[in-house]
């Protein structure tokens, strides 16, 4: 396990960027249809409509992993099966010799429903439509990897809640 | 409206230092003796990814959040920078507006920005993370250092993961580095005193000068 990265690793330094703009890097994502931007973030709106979602962009140096999946299941058991995914990610990067940056999620519970019908006045007939379910959104942000890299150690984490 | 930018690398601590420091703001709001505006703190969070996470975590603790994602407000997304501020100002006119910077933002050019194409001025808090310091000034020391350019507060986070000895070594290197800011250790999950935050402010400069 590699306890320090030097400078001349693939970690890049430079100076203070004052540009609004730059050239950025191919980002490889697989909910965009083009091939290359030359604009490494998204022009998009924020939506959680993307379901599941991987999508890897660059920035300074660092890959920004984002994750977006819904998971069916118990809240306290998906959060624990989370939290391993999330240890397991760690290490197989640290293990790669890569750098965790953050690996930060949101976990947000989405569970109880039911539809109410009423036709005449009386008693109301309710169908339960129960879906356990949590909605994780998780952004992961490291150093020292390949994209290619990356996407494996984010398919091996997450890969059975992205199908 | 004075504006805090908070900055500092990537899990030094900015959202947990964020939510008491605006609870505190908010509540400072209350019992100051003059009329206090709906919603005296505003926050805009600035993330690198396009995963909302810290976002969500301050608007379930019923902060009012206004978002930018995917882009860093210090270089690729300056536009939205600016426009943000705008519409905040003219939508709520905070007494304090919180911006979040992601952890790969160096807080001074954002302080550049708002001056130079929004005619805001500024202060910075800044987080180092004592126990990662070492680490990461390693591996990208132009960059660790350079966030915490200008900062007039710079707290120095995790003082409970860290020995006493290693807190020492850290706070000096950061004084050493940034002479000018006050240095702060911390440790932001616990809770600080209403008298901390009110000495952070205070040594927050929101001075207006002429360019």
């Amino acid at each position: 396990m590699k306890e320090h990265i030097s400078e001349e690793h693939h970690i890049h330094e430079h100076e203070h960027c004052r540009e609004a703009e730059h050239n950025h890097h191919h980002h490889e994502h697989e909910h965009c249809q083009e091939a290359e931007h030359d604009h490494h973030h998204h022009d998009h709106e924020h939506t959680q409509e993307q379901l599941p979602l991987l999508d890897i962009d660059e920035h300074e140096g660092a890959l920004i992993g984002t994750v977006r999946c819904r998971i069916p299941g118990d809240y306290a058991q998906v959060t624990e099966e989370l939290e391993q995914a999330v240890k397991n990610l760690a290490e197989e990067i640290d293990r790669q010799g890569g750098i965790v940056g953050h690996i930060k999620a949101f976990v947000k519970e989405e569970n109880r429903s039911c539809m109410l019908s009423l036709t005449e006045p009386g008693e109301v007939h309710r169908i339960p439509a129960d879906h356990p379910a949590v909605l994780a959104e998780i952004a992961n942000i490291i150093f020292g990897l390949s994209e290619e890299e990356f996407h494996k150690c984010l398919v091996l984490a997450y890969g059975r809640w992205l199908q | 409206m004075k504006i805090i930018i908070l900055g500092g690398f990537l899990g030094s601590g900015k959202t947990t230092v964020l939510m008491q420091f605006g609870k505190y703001l908010i509540r400072r709001a209350g019992t100051e003796d003059k009329t206090s505006t709906d919603t005296p703190v505003v926050i805009l969070e600035n993330e690198i990814s396009e995963a909302g996470v810290d976002n969500q975590l301050l608007s379930s603790a019923n902060f009012t959040v206004q978002n930018i994602f995917a882009g860093c407000i210090c270089c690729t997304s300056t536009a939205s920078l600016c426009e943000s501020v705008k519409q905040i100002e003219n939508t709520w006119n905070p007494e304090f507006l919180l911006i979040e910077a992601t952890g790969m933002a160096y807080p001074d050019n954002i302080r550049d920005v708002l001056r130079e194409e929004a005619g805001k001025q500024a202060s910075i808090l800044a987080l180092a993370d004592a126990k990662r310091w070492k680490r990461v000034v390693r591996a990208m020391p132009q960059f660790v250092i350079s966030q915490l350019k200008d900062a007039d507060v710079i707290l120095v986070n995790k003082k409970d993961l860290v020995s006493p000895e290693e807190m020492e070594t850290v706070q000096k290197e950061v004084a050493g580095y940034h002479p000018g800011a006050e240095v702060i250790p911390v440790c932001a999950v616990e809770g600080h005193t209403d008298a901390f935050w009110e000495k952070v402010l205070q040594a927050l400069r929101f001075e207006q000068t002429e360019l």
